[in-house]
C-alpha cells in the first residue's frame, strides 16, 4: 500500500496573460481554452521580440526546471513534515532538462544534499500516476518509507510563439509528492497504466526543438476520459457531491464536454488551467498541491491523465478520515 | 525469481582509430590514448569527414549528419534480444528505456521503440540513469510483486554519445564510442541466465562530475570519476565474491566500459585473469548506459552452464549497481 503525504508546487514570477497574448497571437485559442494566464521563465519583451525562435538560447540564459523542482520538493517534504534526510529514494521526470545526463531526480538530489538512490522514470506528462502506479505495484517490503516523485519543466522554453495553439496553452511549473510505503494524507486506492504505442499523441518535444502539437487529438482524449470515469466511478463507488475529479492536461472545452457527458458536476473538477496552462507532468501534482487543504476526510479523488490513444492512466486516491 | 532471456547489440559502423584522433591536431596522440585510456577504437555514428570538417563544435547539427540514431541503433539491439529469447514484440507488456541522446524528449525513446517494434500495448516508459542502467533496470523489476508484472519485459540503452562529443577535446574524442543494448527480463519464464543479485544506488551530490549538456556537449571531471569508479567497482565485486563463492577461474567480470587502464586496475586488484575479463571498451568505446550489457551481449553464446557473470558499474549520478547472474 502506498500513500501520498505532501504535495508541492513551484512556478515562476513572470505572467503571461491574454493581454500579452493579443499582442502575439493566441488569445482566442486562450479564451476558447479558458486559460487566463500561464507563468513563464522567459521575459516578456524577449517573447515579442524573438518569439522564442531559438529554444537554444532559452535553455543557455534562462532559469533552469531543476530550481522550480528543488522548491516544488521543499514544499511537499514541509506537507508531509519530513526533513530531506528522510527520503530513501527520488524519483524524477523532466521535459525540458539543460542536461540530459545527470538524470532530472539527480539534480534535485543534489539540492536537497541528499545521498539516496535516485533516477528518472519518464513518462510524460503522467508522471505522477506512473509512478503511483509503479510502487503500488511494488512488494512491501522492497519500498522505501519516503519516496520522493518530482516533475519539472519549462516548457514555454519549448513553445514557438508563432504558434498560437502552443503559445495559449502551454506554461512552466515543477511539482513534486512525497509518496510513503505506509499511512498518509491520501491512501491510493487503485492506479492503472497503460500504452499503446503505436497510437497518437497530442504533442511531441524535439530535442532540439520546439512543441510540436497535433491538433486532432482532443475528441480522443475526452471519450478516454469518459471511459475511465465510467469504469472507475462505478469501481470505487465515487459520490460527485463529495468526491473529486482532476483531469491532466485540461482546458474549458474539455472539461465542460467530459463533465456533462460523464455527468459529473463541474464544481467536483478540481482544476488549475485557468491560471497555470498545460504544466506537462508538473500538472496533477499542481492540482492536488492547491487543493490540498480542501481535501475532506473520506473523500475520494480520481486523478486522469491521457494524451490520445498512445498513453493513458488512473490514480484512486482517498483522503484519510 | 528474475531471468534473463535474451540478449542483444548493435553499433555503427564508422571506426575512429587512435591514427585518425591524432590526426585531428588536438594534441593527443595514439602512444598516449593507449597508455592513459587504453582505447585502440571507438565505432560512430558521424562519417570521419564530418568530423574533421566541423570537430562536432555543434551538437544540434550532428543528427542530421549522423547514420545512426538512438532509436535505429535501439531497435536493432532490441530485435536482436527478441530473437534470443524466442519471442516476438507482441509477447512484451512492459518497455524500460534508457537515453543520454534521446531524438525527442516527449515522446521518450522507449515509446518509440516500443512503436517501430510493433509492441501493440503495456506500460512503456524510461527508466534513466545513464552507465549503470543494467543493474538499474535489473533491481527495478526484482522490486514489483509477480501480478504487477507481463510475462516479458524489454529493456534497453542506446546513446549516440559521439554525436555530444568535442572532437577539439583531446581527451574526450578518445573515450566515446556509440552503441545500444538490449535484453529481454521475466519473473514468469526461466532463462538462460537467473539474476542471483542486484543493487543500484546514488550520491546525487556528485552529480556535476559527469554531464552531458543538451544544447552542447559531453564534460566530466575525469580524474574525481576515475579514482572513484576504481575504488566503487572493486568494492562492489569483493561484496559478492564474499557472499557468492565466485571462482575467477570459472566466473566472468564484467565493468564499465568507461577505459580499459581502469579495467585493469579493478581486475589486478581481484586477480581476474584476462581471460574472464569480457570487455569491450578497446574497440567499441565508451557506449555509456549500454556498454556493460553489449559486452554481454557480445558473448552470449560464450556463456557456459553453471558460469557466475559479474556486472559491476559506477557512473553518471553519480550512481553506481551490480547485478550476479548465474547461467543455467
Amino acid at each position: 500500500m502506498v500513500s501520498i503525504k505532501g504535495v508541492g508546487f513551484s512556478y515562476p514570477d513572470t505572467i503571461i496573460d491574454n493581454n500579452f497574448l493579443r499582442q502575439i497571437g493566441g488569445a482566442e485559442e486562450a479564451e476558447r481554452l479558458g486559460i487566463a494566464e500561464r507563468r513563464t521563465i522567459l521575459p516578456l519583451p524577449y517573447v515579442l521580440e524573438t518569439k522564442n525562435s531559438s529554444p537554444e538560447i532559452s535553455f543557455k540564459s534562462y532559469l533552469a526546471p531543476s530550481g522550480f523542482a528543488h522548491k516544488a520538493s521543499e514544499a511537499a517534504l514541509q506537507a508531509a513534515g519530513l526533513q530531506p534526510d528522510a527520503l530513501r529514494l527520488i524519483v524524477g521526470n523532466g521535459e525540458t532538462a539543460r542536461e540530459t545526463t545527470p538524470s532530472e531526480a539527480q539534480r534535485v538530489g543534489k539540492l536537497l544534499g541528499v545521498r539516496v538512490p535516485a533516477y528518472d522514470i519518464t513518462i510524460s506528462p503522467l508522471t505522477l500516476i506512473a509512478h503511483l502506479d509503479i510502487f503500488n505495484g511494488w512488494k512491501q517490503d522492497k519500498l522505501p518509507q519516503e519516496i520522493l516523485s518530482v516533475s519539472a519543466a519549462t516548457m514555454t522554453a519549448v513553445v514557438d510563439y508563432s504558434d498560437p495553439r502552443a503559445a495559449a496553452r502551454f506554461g512552466d511549473a515543477a511539482g513534486a509528492a512525497i509518496i510513503s510505503a505506509g499511512a498518509g494524507r491520501l491512501k491510493v486506492l487503485d492506479t492503472s497504466l497503460v500504452s499503446i504505442p503505436s497510437g497518437s499523441r497530442e504533442y511531441r518535444v524535439e530535442s532540439y526543438g520546439h512543441i510540436v502539437l497535433n491538433p486532432d487529438i482532443e475528441g480522443d482524449v475526452i471519450a478516454k476520459y469518459v471511459n475511465l470515469i465510467s469504469q472507475y466511478s462505478k469501481l470505487h463507488s465515487f459520490d460527485w457531491n463529495r468526491d473529486a475529479l482532476i483531469l491532466d492536461s485540461a482546458n474549458s472545452a474539455l472539461v465542460s464536454e467530459v463533465s456533462t457527458r460523464a455527468a459529473v458536476p463541474l464544481k467536483s473538477v478540481w482544476r488549475i488551467y485557468e491560471r497555470f496552462g498545460d504544466t506537462a507532468g508538473a500538472g496533477l501534482y499542481g492540482t492536488l498541491a492547491l487543493n490540498w487543504n480542501q481535501i475532506a476526510g473520506g473523500q475520494k479523488i480520481m486523478m486522469l491523465s491521457s494524451t490520445g490513444d498512445a498513453l493513458w492512466g488512473a490514480a484512486i486516491l482517498q483522503a484519510e478520515d | 525469481m528474475t531471468y534473463v532471456l535474451g540478449m542483444g547489440y548493435a553499433n555503427p559502423t564508422t571506426v575512429i582509430d587512435n591514427r585518425f584522433l591524432e590526426e585531428l591536431g588536438t594534441g593527443t596522440n595514439a602512444a598516449w590514448i593507449e597508455e592513459k585510456i587504453g582505447i585502440k577504437e571507438r565505432l560512430s555514428s558521424l562519417p570521419l569527414e564530418y568530423i574533421v570538417k566541423t570537430r562536432n563544435s555543434d551538437p544540434t547539427a550532428a543528427p542530421k549528419a549522423g547514420t545512426e540514431s538512438p532509436t535505429s541503433l535501439g531497435l536493432k539491439a532490441a530485435k536482436m534480444a527478441l530473437q534470443r529469447a524466442g519471442i516476438t514484440a507482441k509477447d512484451v507488456g512492459m518497455v524500460l528505456g534508457n537515453c543520454c541522446t534521446p531524438v525527442d524528449s516527449v515522446p521518450t525513446e522507449s515509446a518509440r521503440i516500443a512503436a517501430e517494434l510493433g509492441i501493440p500495448q503495456g506500460k512503456v516508459f524510461d527508466v534513466f540513469t545513464a552507465c549503470p542502467v543494467f543493474a538499474l533496470h535489473i533491481d527495478f523489476i526484482s522490486n514489483f510483486k509477480d501480478e504487477a508484472l507481463p510475462d516479458y519485459i524489454l529493456g534497453f540503452s542506446t546513446a549516440v554519445l559521439t554525436q555530444n562529443v568535442n572532437y577539439n577535446d583531446r581527451t574526450d574524442g578518445a573515450i566515446w564510442g556509440d552503441g545500444a543494448a538490449a535484453y529481454v527480463i521475466s519473473t514468469r519464464k526461466k532463462g538462460r541466465l537467473q539474476v542471483k543479485h542486484s543493487n543500484f544506488t546514488a550520491d546525487p551530490t556528485r552529480c556535476d562530475a559527469v554531464v552531458v549538456d543538451t544544447y552542447g556537449h559531453f564534460h566530466q571531471d575525469g580524474k574525481a570519476v576515475r579514482s572513484f569508479s576504481v575504488l566503487q567497482t572493486v568494492k562492489m565485486v569483493r561484496e559478492l565474491e564474499r557472499e557468492f563463492q565466485i571462482d575467477w577461474n570459472r566466473d566472468v567480470f564484467i565493468g564499465h566500459q568507461a577505459n580499459f587502464t581502469m579495467l585493469r586496475q579493478i581486475c589486478d586488484n581481484r586477480g581476474i585473469p584476462e581471460s574472464n575479463h569480457w570487455h569491450n571498451v578497446t574497440t567499441v568505446g565508451n557506449q555509456a548506459g549500454a556498454s556493460a550489457p553489449t559486452v554481454l551481449a557480445m558473448h552470449w553464446d560464450q556463456i557456459r552452464e553453471g558460469q557466475k557473470i559479474v556486472v559491476a558499474v559506477v557512473g553518471a549520478g553519480l550512481s553506481w549497481g551490480s547485478v550476479l547472474l548465474e547461467a543455467a
